[in-house]
């Protein structure tokens, strides 16, 4: 039994009979109609190293990546989570990368996804025979349950029959990669996450706003993409955030459908229970707003 | 119950207790000869149990996640900040209490900033009209809140900036207001009309462009009149007491009164569990992003004895914290004036 906790903008698709999948809207640079506003989104698997026995993934989009947590007052632990980043596309009309997860479960529930999340299709939405996915997932069963995740939500698919050892692939059309996980005698259950937001480990510049980055060397090194500047793509798109992201799935590729979207209110939703170290960072920062390209959608 | 617990669970019963003393070892006999077909029938049968066994153990795990997520959707309950004017009175202080000290709790947000950073090497950024954060009155004009309010990166936020480079945090308060009464009405379930005031000055902050390590995140900002009445937001909703010392008892009374996720004013409670080096640490004070600022309450005498900063705080471990009030008050002549 594993969990995938989906987080960022992810677009849970089953319009039709036989549609059972996740599809990720394309943030990379580069495409679609306001690439110079949206800032750069990453589709991302976020592993902790322990779970890892080996993979093959693409050198340059694979990285580990240090979390420092607060244990107690004061005192911390550096957890190293292997981020393995999906390739960008060479344009927008290149399929999308698939990214299977081992899973034998065949019956998929779906426990609260229609009260949980925003319904694209109310606000005019029409999935795009060809859409600008960076990737796209298949469930095949398990089970899904949105939960809180700070103000926003995360996404759970939880597979309770599947290969031992878990293995996860990604196929761009030229070459299939994976990351094998290890057999695990814990009684916990494998935890990984499955985002596309804005690179959320990017270190802050200096207080002194001089634009350079004053720990970029604690990340050691950047991947390829890695936009240094974290912050210097970023747009105005006000309250709708990056949720206009979603038009690259649209059949218009029609932002303004997205510019005011209905949310349900996250907090009406049971908290998200995990012990992932990223996930455990991400819910440990400064409470300013969260991010506005948090959030799934069905 | 969470998987650590069920992993501490002792083994059953018929393994604990002293080892049985070992009987003394028989004169080995020749092995039997086994009629055919017996040594496959046993082991037929060892793959049906452990087959068993582990069908037993997926089974243990799923009801393990069940009990998990029942205990925790007990707990989420416990964590659910309420509106201040609706407030039951289970959370661990009092309505009467929630009803006294709410008022100067506000809510920082930018000012439309349409039409403002247009000039040659001039970028708006993207918070025009964000809600922002929580604060409290604890003068007439001056409010308390968080100095990373007023930071000039972000991750996903962007802040007006000349030439790229971020304005400074005292060109940025003065495009901020603080607005009270954002919250629902007890009796209409409406949410009342807000009642803004210009932040005018930002008198202090730590951590600085001049103090960038400062570990005591927390800032107070001087506000104008109301535009209409011409009146110090203190007159219209009063100010909160500033406590002189930390509180320092492990599991003394707190309360949070904040703006979570944005949103209309609400009233959250728990306990201290640590202090330390300047911070306050929560774990069962619900907060979200939005709450940065709000006052830490001594959830018996109401005195602020600290300011809201972080989130952590999960059913499986971690926790909330602030800046302690010590920790302010060794810093900030502002309070020492009061």
């Amino acid at each position: 039994m594993y969990t995938v906790n989906f987080i960022g903008l992810n677009y849970f698709n089953a319009c039709k009979v036989g549609e059972r999948d996740v599809l990720v809207p394309n943030g990379t640079p580069g495409s679609g109609k306001d690439d110079d506003q949206i800032p750069e989104h990453f589709a991302s698997l976020f592993i902790e190293e322990d779970l890892c026995a080996n993979d093959d993934w693409w050198p340059e989009h694979k990285q580990v990546r240090p979390v420092r947590l607060e244990i107690k007052l004061g005192e911390f632990r550096t957890a190293n989570v292997i981020e393995f980043r999906i390739p960008a596309k060479p344009d927008p009309y290149t399929e999308p990368a698939a990214v299977r997860f081992s899973c034998r479960d065949r019956t998929l529930t779906n426990l609260n996804l229609d009260d949980g999340l925003p319904k694209l299709q109310t606000m005019g939405f029409v999935l795009d025979d060809r859409p600008d996915a960076i990737a796209k997932v298949p469930l095949p069963g398990g089970a899904l349950e949105v939960f809180r995740f700070g103000g926003a939500t995360l996404v759970r698919w939880l597979i309770s029959d599947h290969d031992d050892p878990i293995t996860i692939t990604a196929h761009d059309g030229k070459a299939t990669k994976r990351v094998v996980l290890k057999k695990s005698d814990s009684q916990l259950p494998a935890e990984i996450v499955f985002s596309n937001t804005v690179d959320l480990l990017a270190p802050l510049m200096s207080p002194a706003g001089n634009g350079k980055s004053q720990n970029m060397s604690v990340l050691g090194g950047a991947m390829a993409g890695m936009n240094t500047d974290a912050a210097g793509s970023m747009h105005n798109h006000g309250a709708a955030g990056h949720f206009v992201l979603y038009a690259k799935l649209d059949k218009d590729r029609n932002e303004q459908k997205f510019e005011s979207p209905k949310i349900p209110d996250a907090m009406k939703l049971k908290s998200a229970l995990f012990s992932n170290a990223y996930l455990s960072y991400l819910s440990s920062l400064d409470e300013t707003p969260d991010p506005p390209c948090s959030g799934g959608c069905c | 119950m969470n998987y650590n617990q069920a992993a501490k669970l002792p083994p059953p019963s018929h393994t604990r207790g002293p080892a049985p003393v070992p009987a003394p070892a028989p004169v080995p006999a020749p092995p039997p000869v086994e009629p055919y077909g017996r040594q496959d029938l046993v082991m037929g049968t060892m793959r049906k149990l452990l087959e068993q066994r582990a069908g037993v153990a997926r089974n243990l795990v799923e009801i393990d996640m069940q009990l998990e997520y029942l205990f925790y959707d007990l707990n989420s309950k416990k964590d659910d900040p309420q509106d201040v004017e609706t407030y039951d009175g289970t959370l661990g202080v009092t309505r009467e209490f929630v009803s006294d000290y709410e008022r100067p709790v506000g809510q920082l947000q930018w000012t439309d900033l349409t039409g403002r950073f247009q000039a040659d090497g001039e970028d708006q950024g993207n918070v025009s009209g964000q809600r922002w954060g929580s604060g409290a009155l604890i003068s007439d004009d001056l409010f308390l809140t968080a100095g990373h309010c007023f930071r000039q990166e972000f991750r996903s936020w962007k802040v007006p900036e000349r030439n790229g480079i971020p304005i400074s945090p005292a060109e940025i308060a003065p495009l901020m207001c603080v607005c009270f009464n954002f919250q629902i009405d007890g009796e209409t379930g409406q949410t009342r009309p807000e009642v803004c005031y210009p932040v005018i000055e930002l008198v202090e902050c730590s951590p600085s462009p001049d103090d960038p390590h400062s570990t005591a995140d927390y800032a107070i900002v001087r506000l104008g009149r109301d535009e209409k009445s011409g009146t110090l937001p203190g007159k219209m909703f009063g100010n909160l007491h500033v406590a002189k010392t930390d509180l320092t008892v492990k599991n003394a009374s707190l309360c949070i009164i904040q703006h979570p996720n944005r949103k209309e004013k609400k009233v959250e409670a728990g306990h201290l569990l640590e202090i330390r080096d300047g911070r306050i640490a929560y774990n069962d004070i619900g907060t979200f992003g939005g709450a940065s600022g709000a006052p830490i309450l001594n959830g018996i005498t109401g005195e602020v004895v600290g300011v809201h900063i972080k989130g952590g705080a999960l059913p499986i471990g971690g926790f909330n914290s602030g800046t302690t009030i010590g920790a302010i008050r060794a810093k900030s002549k502002a309070l020492a004036s009061l």
